[in-house]
């Protein structure tokens, strides 16, 4: 197990390059120029994408935030705490992906538009979660109650995506309408998703390692000072 | 029943016995809220706008900051004299337990609620406060519920925790978000700035915030009082 480990590290980072050096033809020399926003909707790529693996993230930390809660066991914990870090840190780069897109073409870096400030309250959400781990951090209450914070946050999205819907902006939308996107772009789209949740696995994964060997080290601290 | 009715009662009557014994925090929190109103008036010029559909937001927000710190104190009354691990050893107290404190916040959410009305119906001057009254009640208690819902909850997390009065807020607004957008957004305004009707979806954005979080508070309330 640990040898596949080992390789799977090792893999792992010439996959992803090869994925990203991939996606980035297809963005910038694949895909035609967009005819009214010009070379600026390229950044459209990678800011969706970024939010699939965001939103991936949040879910992953709200289905094993439940499992902990439900099971106790330390490995939950880990996964959960690492879907929620990852999912945070592509959340950080859709909110600063978004305003390099939005200022050449609504000629503000920032509204209050309700996709924006969507993105915001979970960003924030997320941020109240780490902080929280980082308050209780060497303290066993402290896995149960980011646990707790997580399945709040996550069951917190949908509603803040309903105040979204009720609440209309001007945010061109994605999802949910028949696209007239040429092939080529669609194409470009989907090989940039691929990558990115790709990458977001990439750095889960890792991330899922680290936050054992942690807790291994600190279960040895703990056995070396009851001896 | 009587399972659940008779210490629950117990409970609320305690509770409720304490807060009184400890009218100072509770004149504090008032004054507190009534503070932020002051300030927010002082800060915003309206200049020729109508006063009235600032009225909302600002008894919320007055509400909101004042009612995060009674929130913060909710579970003061336990953390002395091993009461929790009590409580612990105790059969089927989980849901009696945590339904006294959070009825008894949603009591002083709407009470710190009124009081703010009535400095707002005089700082703003609102000619028909019956009328704004019977179209606001139903937002602000919905809000209250929602409010003392996740409060009561994350109160319960902070408790053993020094920093909590710093904590509490950082974790509890995030999550409060919706409710705080819904209940200024259930508001409808007609072009004189008086208040119109409510927003039937905000509304029900309102009670499905509320069911929510007080069935996952109630059910991860055990969890919660067996890791203190």
């Amino acid at each position: 197990m640990k040898k596949i480990s080992s390789k799977f590290f090792l893999i792992m980072p010439l996959v992803v390059a090869l994925l990203l050096t991939i996606a980035f033809y297809m963005i910038f020399i694949f895909a035609p120029e967009e005819s009214t926003q010009g070379a600026v909707q390229r950044i459209f790529y990678f800011h969706v994408s970024c939010a699939f693996a965001m939103y991936c993230g949040f879910g992953l930390a709200g289905i094993y935030s439940v499992l902990f809660l439900l099971k106790r066991q330390p490995h939950f914990d880990h996964y959960s705490h690492a879907g929620a870090s990852v999912g945070f840190l592509f959340c950080s780069m859709v909110l600063a992906s978004g305003p390099i897109w939005a200022k050449p073409i609504w000629g503000t870096w920032w509204t209050w538009d309700p996709r924006l400030t969507t993105t915001l309250l979970i960003w924030l959400i997320f941020f109240a979660c780490l902080l929280l781990r980082r308050f209780f951090e060497r303290d066993p209450r402290g896995p149960v109650y980011a646990a707790v914070l997580t399945l709040f946050g996550v069951l917190d999205i949908p509603l803040i995506a309903l105040s979204v819907k009720l609440w209309r902006g001007v945010h061109p939308a994605v999802l949910g309408k028949k696209s007239n996107m040429p092939l080529e772009m669609k194409l470009t789209l989907l090989a940039t998703n691929v990558t990115v949740l790709v990458l977001f696995f990439a750095i889960f994964w890792i991330r899922v390692r680290l936050l054992k060997l942690e807790h291994k080290s600190e279960m040895l601290r703990f056995e070396h000072q009851e001896n | 029943m009587s399972l659940f009715w008779r210490p629950f009662m117990l409970l609320l009557k305690k509770d409720l016995l304490l807060l009184k014994r400890r009218s100072a925090s509770v004149v504090s929190v008032i004054f507190f809220s009534l503070l932020i109103i002051i300030i927010f008036q002082i800060g915003i010029d309206l200049g020729e706008m109508s006063p009235i559909p600032f009225a909302a937001p600002f008894i919320w927000l007055g509400s909101l900051f004042g009612g995060m710190l009674r929130m913060s104190r909710t579970f003061e009354s336990e953390t002395r004299g091993h009461v929790l691990e009590g409580y612990r050893l105790t059969k089927g107290i989980v849901l009696p337990l945590y339904l006294s404190k959070l009825v008894l916040n949603v009591f002083f959410m709407v009470l710190l609620q009124f009081l703010m009305f009535v400095v707002v119906v005089a700082l703003f001057n609102i000619q028909s406060p019956l009328f704004y009254l019977k179209m606001a009640w139903l937002p602000f208690v919905l809000g209250a519920m929602g409010f003392s819902a996740v409060g009561t909850t994350f109160s319960g997390m902070v408790l053993g925790d020094s920093s909590k009065d710093l904590l509490l807020p950082v974790i509890a607004y995030p999550i409060l978000s919706p409710l705080l957008i819904g209940v200024i957004k259930s508001f409808e305004y007609a072009a004189s700035g008086d208040v119109l009707s409510l927003n039937p979806a905000w509304i029900s954005l309102l009670i499905a915030f509320d069911l929510i979080y007080i069935s996952v508070s109630i059910l991860v309330f055990n969890i919660l009082l067996e890791s203190q």
